[in-house]
């Protein structure tokens, strides 16, 4: 203590009363925040825990935390109690994986002739995608439904895939990043004879990682969790993941915590994973293209 | 006469590019609001459709449904998102100040809740919420206090889903502001401290002002989030709540629609929040000009 009052003394010439009460609050401040990362992190801990802990250890009062032995036999129960579990994982990965396909595509060529081209209409054009935010997903799923029944297309890949296929807000995410990239690169590959496709394929695209990770990221997260729109749009065998877990726990006549904790581990998976291989992605900067 | 082949080709590739973008922002983001507005003025399914004018926007004014899914609503988003900026600002002042170690650690921490599902989180409350054998109830028991009915009570329902609503957006709102609090330039704060301005000064003068825009992004987000969020929450523990307590407006759609069968109503409801949002989208723009 007495080292830190010397630093202060010798920067502002007098140790000044607040330097003192600066002190003491740390004590208090590391309590608050230990505290706020036991809150955030408690509960997904104790759902790995639960989706180990056997019937007994879940009904059991006191709740049990750390369970005595792990059942990962848990996870051979729940796919025997949902066997179509696989082909949920499927359906979920098709949803999300498409959309994230689309928008990698359609958005970033969208937001790269945002970006570098000059045309009739721009402006309109920019208005009519910049108003489609004010109709946010959640709200548009009804109308959305109807139009699907309409169109016979509920309870389908397509019906389920194809409206959200592509964003306004990835459209900006791309637009604002492509934006920095210089347009001397474009211009030095169409004198160089490349078309305008092979420049966006071959050019653009990879100098974009960094946002196409961010997007990729975003993107499959979000439709993985996604939750009302599969709700209402698929039945059966079409149902993505998260709604199956919900109503997995509907099913049960008295609730399975155990392997509702496990089901919710395996939800939680793919998501993750995706997020911690792409992290790295996001640091490397679009240094080396710009080498001449 | 006309432009060059070159020009022309470009121009070719930039409407042939944006396309496919225009036909599915058209057909699957207006077209529905339209049809949605069709088909709420009809009513009766199938081969009974009629229309009926207006008829279904005056029932639904004249419900306490509605009226109470709004104020329920208003109440869980207004209070999520207050409680949610104010926190997020505390701690990314914390964890922005030199004097506290392991910031990452704690960051990581923080981020944990957007990783997982809204479902999932809604899952593992619920469990630990839960009257008889919950893990909160059991700590407080220890603490010496008696049992709390969370979310069986409709009193305190809404506020238990609050609290969960919170502790699921209040990590990455606090690294959206944090974000922004690491750019504010370190000479604005020692010029100001030469300058004789202290702690609370330097806060109100410097610091909120220039977090402004990013508050104002954090609401917006905070909104949005809640407002899916609020869906997943009632629809998976509460169902619209001990009496109506839980009944937020995402929920109220979902219900009329595939409760009640109400497809025209369920469009007419959310054709009615899709105004409210215009409402207030237009009022914040006016009010940050």
């Amino acid at each position: 203590m007495r080292s830190v009052l010397h630093k202060l003394q010798r920067k502002s010439g007098k140790v000044s009363l607040s330097a003192i009460s600066k002190f003491t609050w740390i004590m208090p401040t590391y309590f608050v925040l230990i505290l706020f990362a036991i809150i955030i992190a408690f509960p997904l801990f104790f759902m790995v825990s639960l989706s180990l802990q056997s019937f007994q250890e879940v009904s059991h009062f006191p709740p049990i935390i750390i369970p005595s032995s792990f059942q990962f036999g848990n996870y051979v129960t729940l796919f025997e109690r949902i066997p179509l579990f696989p082909r949920y994982l499927l359906n979920s990965f098709i949803f999300a994986g498409s959309i994230v396909v689309g928008h990698l595509f359609l958005s970033s060529l969208t937001g790269y002739i945002f970006a570098k081209f000059n045309f009739p209409f721009k402006r309109a054009i920019i208005t009519f995608v910049l108003i489609s935010l004010l109709f946010p997903g959640n709200l548009r799923v009804i109308p959305l439904y109807s139009f699907m029944v309409k169109l016979g297309l509920v309870n389908t890949y397509a019906g389920l895939i194809i409206p959200f296929i592509v964003g306004p807000f990835t459209i900006f995410i791309m637009y604002r990043f492509i934006s920095s990239i210089p347009t001397e690169i474009m211009e030095v590959a169409r004198i160089d004879g490349a078309s305008e496709p092979r420049i966006f394929l071959s050019i653009i695209l990879p100098l974009a990682k960094p946002a196409l990770v961010v997007v990729t990221i975003f993107q499959f997260t979000f439709r993985w969790n996604m939750y009302l729109w599969p709700l209402v749009m698929t039945r059966g065998k079409l149902r993505t993941l998260p709604v199956v877990v919900a109503q997995f726990k509907g099913t049960e006549s008295f609730f399975r915590w155990n392997l509702i904790g496990t089901a919710c581990i395996l939800l939680l998976i793919p998501s993750f994973l995706i997020f911690i291989f792409l992290q790295r992605y996001i640091t490397r900067g679009t240094a080396g293209a710009l080498k001449f | 006469m006309s432009a060059p082949l070159y020009l022309r080709k470009r121009l070719i590739f930039v409407y042939v590019s944006l396309m496919p973008m225009l036909m599915i922002i058209g057909l699957f983001v207006f077209y529905p609001i339209l049809g949605a507005f069709m088909l709420s003025l009809t009513s009766g399914m199938g081969t009974k459709q009629r229309f009926v004018g207006f008829a279904k926007y005056r029932s639904i004014f004249a419900s306490t449904e509605f009226w109470n899914s709004l104020g329920v609503t208003g109440l869980f988003i207004g209070g999520v998102v207050s409680i949610t900026i104010v926190l997020a600002l505390v701690l990314a002042a914390i964890l922005n100040s030199e004097k506290v170690k392991g910031k990452s650690f704690f960051r990581a921490c923080l981020y944990f809740p957007r990783m997982t599902s809204m479902v999932i989180i809604a899952l593992v409350w619920q469990y630990m919420l839960n009257e008889r054998f919950g893990i909160i109830n059991y700590l407080l028991n220890l603490l010496g206090l008696r049992k709390i009915s969370w979310l069986t009570s409709s009193s305190l329902a809404l506020s238990s889903l609050m609290i969960i609503q919170i502790w699921a957006i209040v990590g990455w709102t606090m690294m959206l502001i944090l974000a922004n609090l690491q750019g504010i330039p370190r000479s604005y704060y020692d010029a100001s401290e030469i300058d004789g301005a202290n702690a609370w000064q330097r806060l109100i003068y410097i610091t909120i002002p220039l977090l402004l825009p990013v508050i104002s992004l954090a609401v917006l987000l905070c909104t949005m989030n809640t407002f899916i969020g609020s869906f997943v929450l009632v629809q998976v523990i509460t169902h619209g709540g001990p009496r109506h307590s839980t009944d937020v407006f995402s929920y109220l759609i979902y219900r009329t629609a595939f409760e009640y069968f109400d497809l025209s109503g369920a469009n007419a409801l959310a054709l009615i929040a899709m105004g409210l949002l215009i409402i207030v989208g237009v009022f914040q723009v006016k009010t940050t000009r």
